[in-house]
């Protein structure tokens, strides 16, 4: 594809992990990456410019929240959603789908598109793949996603398998409708629920459409975790090994260091900004609440070998005497856990380059799990692909 | 003991019209790196919980003070719960906070608060309204949270409980009190800090003699402790709807910014009861807590229309200043507008701090200083030609946008909806070189975290500018420019920064 070039530096020669580089037109990404999510626009209180300094390469903007505001017509008039957020380096937007029907609690998916009511004046509203791209056009991401049939992954029955025909069936009408592939890359998703025929029957079917990248989707949505890893495992061996793959919604960093063992190149997830809030900070042993009174006379940092702004400067105490109730704490927290998100990524990066991927993962799940009481599905996962941890 | 500041008056206004002054306070920081000079008048940096709102240390330090060093304003009340912590870390507040290169004054209340309870300030202690309600400070538990803090300067503990409408005889009770408390702070350890003497101005509204009396008492008494005054009280200011609830900043969305002078007399009674018995039950948990509070106070100590908001009272301000020696800095804390702050320095008042920018910050409100820029860029050349204007090309754009200029802007109209240019065209901050208006209304709309810090980051930076600029423009008035520097006259300038800074 003209809108990405994507090459694997390195191979590790055990698992399915692979380290990459992604060149996409706002610049090039290594993978595995985990990718933060700017829902309306913008990174919970953080600047575009600290984003960079983290070394995020490429953040999420969320279509549906766009659409609602401030409209795809205003962005459309900044020129754009880069311009619109001052964020030059690159973007991937998805495809409005998936938040319609878990937030709008009449959405309904037809054959033609998601049918909801309009939350603002009640009025009937339809959008339809052909909808979808014209906005991820409008706002101009680099990675757009495809509307796909989303059913909850822990539906069954013949309800998946309408889902994942129909998400094909879309995808051409998304190809069909997409104006920009010179700029922008579109990605389909593999969906088929639980079911590894299905998940098989759908990346097969997929891939014969030259798209510059594969999605993952459907799961993480409280699937049981062995379910979890087996669909991400099916579908990484089917999708071609020369374009990215991206697991949709994951972010729990045992869950990216085991799927990055199963061959993922890509991730996003609300959880690492999303838990800053409640006053979590993330470490690699684990997550640490600071609002817990142990913390009161803490002068430590929440990592003294974290390099963010917060570990420098801060210590757990003085984060814990405001967690509850300044917004500064909520600052502090997400600086700290998404430069988390990026140093892990590094690791995974870095270790997969130097081939000691796998030595990677058992001192990163030791350190997670000191007793070593590691649970049954990442130990499965990790010896599916000739990991043992034990 | 250390020495922590010095005061210096660089030059009192000559000009009859005003009693302004410029000054330079000397300041050594917690970092006990060389002294800082903070040209007066000035302002303290506000913060809530030891930090600036919404600013992270390295976002403050890199975007709005990248070289000066202007004070903190820290208050005892919003820090209340980790006093304890502050303590035992060791190096005081400013460190504790990730501030340690700026210097720290040390307030009992936040100045941002609404108006504080009344009938609570009972025996040897003043009731102070924090997170978890009313705790009791007593002389002594100020002292061990000045100890701990490590401030350079300190106010000290005063009755409060005073309004127009108390009586003579509560007045009395809180200028006795006050001068108790003084008189307790001063023989105590002032813990290296300089103290700052708290002068009521619901004294003067009351008893101007009697005012009078325990204001000359203070300095018959102490002047040789007392390194500053603060001018304070309730009924001080001020548009209601830039002072923020107990938390510091719950500001109710949808209020116009009006005053409302008699907007909170009505529903005192009912709700204030209901939050009197939460107060009550939580304030056993406070570590604050060291005397045993009893009831409220009897009814006869008690003012009967504190709750109120006023106008600010210029005259009763400078018939305080007027007794004030020249020699010490006057501070006038509380959400004061740029308007409200450059008549307070024609009064003689050389301090201030920033809880209008917090305020504002939090409505949405953005100080547009363009009209002033355009008369005294970077604060200090004063350029008018009489009519043709610096940029003289726009002079029509110029008077269409003026309706709005040399003010605030609330970034939440959905005038700026569309609005792709910066919150103002002469800032050079990184949120007006970065973003425009449409964004940060977009921000606002969907209440993104990111849409205060950037208003933080811009209000923050104006309001140095806006300081810088009546510095500038006291020293035309005081003569000490040479008069070879502009050909407007000192009263023109004054005339042209007010009208710059003139509420819309
Ligand atoms: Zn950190
Ligand atoms: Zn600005």
């Amino acid at each position: 594809s003209p809108a990405l070039q994507f090459k694997v530096l390195a191979e590790c020669p055990v698992t399915k992990a692979r380290t990459s580089l992604m060149t996409l037109p706002h610049g090039t990404v290594e993978t595995p990456v985990f990718m933060p999510v700017g829902t309306q626009g913008t990174l919970k209180g953080l600047l575009p410019e600290q984003l960079e300094q983290l070394g995020c390469h490429i953040m999420l903007g969320n279509t549906y929240h766009l659409g609602n505001r401030p409209g795809i017509e205003l962005i459309k008039e900044a020129g754009g959603l880069h311009n619109f957020m001052n964020w030059n380096r690159s973007l991937l937007t998805d495809s409005g789908g998936f938040q319609m029907v878990s937030l709008l609690e009449l959405a309904e998916i037809t054959e033609d598109g998601v049918k909801f009511k309009s939350p603002y004046d009640g009025s009937e509203c339809m959008m339809t793949p052909e909808h979808s791209i014209q906005i991820q056009n409008t706002l101009g991401a680099d990675i757009i996603m495809q509307l796909d049939d989303v059913v909850s992954s822990t539906t069954t029955g013949p309800r998946v398998e309408e889902a994942m025909h129909r998400t094909i069936r879309w995808l051409d009408r998304c190809i069909a409708a997409h104006q920009n592939p010179e700029k922008q890359n579109l990605f389909p998703i593999v969906q088929g629920g639980l079911n590894p025929e299905l998940r098989k029957a759908c990346a097969k079917e997929l891939i014969k459409r030259d798209t510059p990248g594969f999605a993952i989707g459907g799961l993480s949505g409280g699937e049981s975790k062995d379910d979890f890893w087996k669909m991400v495992h099916i579908s990484t061996d089917i999708l071609p090994n020369h374009k990215p793959r991206y697991l949709m919604g994951v972010g729990f960093a045992e869950d990216l260091v085991v799927c990055s063992a199963l061959g993922c190149d890509m991730y996003d997830c609300v959880f690492p900004t999303r838990t800053a809030r409640f006053g979590s900070a993330l470490t690699f042993t684990g997550q640490v609440n600071l609002k817990h009174q142990k913390f009161k006379n803490d002068f430590t940092p929440v990592d003294p070998e974290c390099p963010c702004s917060t570990c420098k400067t801060y210590t757990k105490a003085y984060i814990h005497a405001i967690a509850t109730h300044e917004t500064m704490a909520c600052h502090l927290l997400t600086v700290h856990n998404i430069t988390f998100q990026m140093r892990l990524m590094k690791r995974i990066r870095e270790s997969i380059k130097e081939a000691t991927f796998v030595e990677f993962v058992r001192n990163f799940m030791f350190g997670l799990y000191p007793s070593k009481n590691y649970p049954k599905w990442s130990q499965d996962a990790l010896n599916a692909v000739g990991i043992s941890l034990l | 003991m250390r020495r922590m500041s010095n005061f210096v008056l660089d030059s009192l206004a000559t000009s009859s019209s005003s009693s302004s002054r410029l000054g330079r306070w000397t300041v050594s920081s917690s970092g006990g790196e060389t002294p800082l000079s903070v040209p007066t008048p000035a302002f303290l940096v506000h913060t809530l919980g030891g930090s600036v709102p919404h600013l992270t240390a390295d976002v403050l330090l890199q975007h709005v003070f990248p070289e000066q060093r202007p004070p903190l304003l820290v208050s005892i009340d919003n820090c209340a719960t980790f006093v304890d912590s502050v303590a035992q870390f060791g190096s005081g507040i400013a460190k504790f906070a990730g501030l340690p290169q700026f210097p720290v004054f040390l307030s009992p209340h936040n100045p941002g608060k609404k108006v504080l309870p009344s009938g609570y300030n009972i025996g040897e202690s003043v009731a102070l309204w924090g997170r978890r309600g009313k705790t009791a400070l007593t002389v002594a538990e100020h002292q061990r949270i000045v100890a701990a803090f490590k401030p350079q300067f300190f106010q000290t503990l005063s009755d409060y409980d005073i309004s127009s409408t108390s009586g003579l005889k509560r007045m009395k009770k809180s200028t006795t009190r006050t001068l108790e408390f003084l008189d307790k702070t001063t023989s105590g350890s002032s813990n290296g800090a300089d103290l700052f003497a708290t002068v009521e101005l619901g004294w003067f509204k009351v008893d101007g003699e009697e005012a009078n009396k325990t204001v000359k008492a203070m300095l018959t008494n102490k002047l040789d402790a007392i390194k500053g005054f603060i001018i304070s009280g309730q009924g001080l200011t001020c548009a209601e709807v830039y002072l923020s609830g107990s938390s510091g900043r719950m500001i109710p969305e949808g209020v116009t910014l009006s005053l409302s002078p008699n907007k909170t007399e009505g529903q005192k009674k009912g709700p204030m009861n209901n939050k009197k018995r939460t107060q009550m039950d939580t304030e056993k948990k406070s570590s604050l807590n060291s005397t045993p509070v009893e009831d409220k106070a009897d009814e006869d100590d008690k003012s009967t229309d504190s709750t109120k908001t006023s106008d600010l009272d210029y005259a009763a301000i400078s018939e305080v200043v007027a007794l004030l020696p020249a020699h010490l800095p006057r501070y006038v804390p509380g959400p004061l507008s740029p308007y409200e702050i450059l008549e307070l320095v024609l009064l003689g008042v050389d301090l201030f701090d920033s809880s209008w920018v917090t305020a504002s910050a939090d409505l949405g409100h953005v100080l547009v200083l363009d009209e002033l820029t355009k008369y005294f860029p970077d604060g200090h050349e004063v350029k008018i030609n009489n009519e043709s204007l610096p940029g003289g090309k726009n002079g029509d754009e110029g008077t269409n946008s003026s309706n709005e200029t040399g003010c605030t802007i609330s970034i939440k109209d959905k005038k700026y909806f569309s609005d792709f240019t910066p919150l103002s065209s002469s800032c050079s901050c990184y949120t007006c070189r970065k973003h425009t208006k449409s964004y940060l209304n977009h921000l606002y709309a969907t209440e993104e975290l990111l849409g205060p810090v950037l208003v933080m980051i811009h209000n923050l930076t104006s309001f140095n500018t806006m300081m810088a600029t009546i510095r500038h423009v006291v020293k035309k008035d005081a003569g000490v420019s040479s008069q070879t520097e502009s050909s407007t006259s000192s009263q023109e300038s004054l005339d042209r920064l007010k009208q710059c800074l003139k509420p819309c």
